[in-house]
């Protein structure tokens, strides 16, 4: 499956043209606009499931991206990635800050591999998915969103120590005793 | 903290495109980043992260220039005797070595060093206070240093009966030798009852000192020593 975030670098290389006129003028940004409003309303509106509050983080993602736009340099990776990086910190401020409930799809595959990873019942995806919510309800912030990191969304063992301010290795030693962990609590 | 909600992506429903697109406006997205740029351009100047990093270097600076000129500043003699004196010492004797000068009379007990096993105070002057004073003669044991460390050495005793545990300690005290040349305890680091009886004992049994001498007057003045206690278990 090709993933969200990829784009070939001829594609890469037209953004980038659009990046620098749209520096100089703001309104240049449109056409990146019309190419990442949908799939950035949809990454959002799948956390919260409300369209108004959808609307209103996507058009803030994109006014704080055409705002940090000056500093923004080429590195070869699409802009796409950059932009999900936004929506992403804009969401988790948004949770933070209104402590609504925050809504996490996953694809059968991923459920299954974490149920193998951390029981060896075999449930239903559906009475695992509930005993692994109640349990992320009660866990740790940070424990959480280690899992959501690292299982949901896929980083790698350095992004997510980047994000948590610690190392690759500590990383990797924090998920396994959080799996360790997991397999405990779901045993009760 | 905010609740979390699994859900599995099947159970997405989706959106429809107009509905979507209902909420797709670049212009606000337009006057939305001209209100941040209106903040950051608003944003007081002390707050700006380069104003403030500025402010700490030169703040730094600052205080670095202060201290050193602090460390740098001369003791300033009084006119008084700044008009009597006459030359300045071109060397230091061996006498005069130890002397300490009415600046270094507020010297704390605390700077001499503790570590040294010397039985005479080592408190260095700089030779630009012995300048500004050279009509000071400061007061001195009788035979200079070299007997008062004699003297002491002979005269010490360790108070093993009053010490119940092994010890041993170089006790720091200050002399005060008034102008006719009699010695008194000033002042006394803490230590054993025991040690500092030695030490009055000691003190009282000390020769008249030479006293300090101000434009040939004779005054009181202070002196660090040093008195060892040295256990030694073959004393006992």
């Amino acid at each position: 499956m090709e993933s969200k975030y990829h784009k070939t670098s001829a594609v890469i290389q037209e953004e980038w043209e659009w990046i620098l006129k749209a520096k100089e003028n703001p309104y240049h940004f449109s056409k990146l606009y019309d190419r990442y409003y949908q799939p950035i309303y949809l990454y959002i509106y799948k956390r919260t499931l409300n369209k108004e509050l959808s609307g209103e983080i996507s058009s803030m993602v994109f006014s704080k991206a055409l705002h940090a736009l000056p500093s923004y340099t080429n590195k070869g990776l699409p802009f796409s990635s950059w932009l999900y990086k936004i929506a992403q910190n804009e969401t988790a401020y948004y949770f933070r800050k209104h402590k609504t409930t925050e809504h996490i799809f996953l694809e059968d595959e991923q459920i299954q591999a974490l149920q193998e990873e951390t029981t060896d019942d075999e449930n239903s995806i559906e009475d695992y998915l509930t005993k692994l919510e109640n349990i992320l309800n009660t866990i740790e912030p940070t424990e959480r969103q280690l899992i959501t990191w690292r299982f949901f969304e896929h980083k790698s063992f350095k992004e997510v120590g980047d994000l948590l301010r610690i190392t690759e290795n500590n990383a990797k030693v924090k998920t396994y005793r959080l799996l360790e962990k997991l397999k405990i609590l779901l045993r009760k | 903290m905010s609740k979390i909600k699994l859900h599995r992506a099947k159970e997405f429903k989706g959106i429809s495109e107009n509905e979507l697109n209902s909420f797709k406006n670049f212009q606000k997205v337009v006057d939305m980043q001209k209100v941040y740029s209106y903040e950051a351009i608003k944003k007081p100047l002390y707050k700006k992260p380069l104003v403030l990093s500025l402010m700490v270097v030169v703040l730094v600076l600052l205080l670095l220039v202060l201290w050193e000129e602090k460390k740098e500043t001369p003791q300033i003699p009084s006119p008084k005797q700044e008009n009597k004196s006459t030359s300045l010492p071109t060397s230091i004797t061996e006498s005069q070595e130890p002397r300490i000068t009415s600046t270094n009379r507020n010297t704390g007990i605390d700077s001499v060093p503790t570590n040294l096993p010397s039985t005479t105070h080592t408190v260095s002057t700089p030779l630009s206070i012995h300048n500004t004073t050279n009509n000071i003669v400061e007061c001195s044991f009788p035979g200079g240093e070299i007997a008062l460390e004699k003297f002491i050495s002979k005269e010490i005793r360790y108070p093993y009966n009053a010490i119940d545990r092994p010890l041993t300690e170089y006790v720091q005290v200050f002399l005060y030798i008034d102008s006719t040349g009699k010695a008194s305890v000033k002042k006394i680091n803490k230590t054993n009852k025991a040690f500092i009886a030695e030490v009055y004992d000691l003190v009282e049994q000390m020769p008249l000192w030479h006293p300090k001498k101000m434009n040939n007057k004779k005054v009181s003045s202070e002196y660090p020593i040093t008195v060892p206690f040295v256990y030694k278990e073959s004393n006992q």
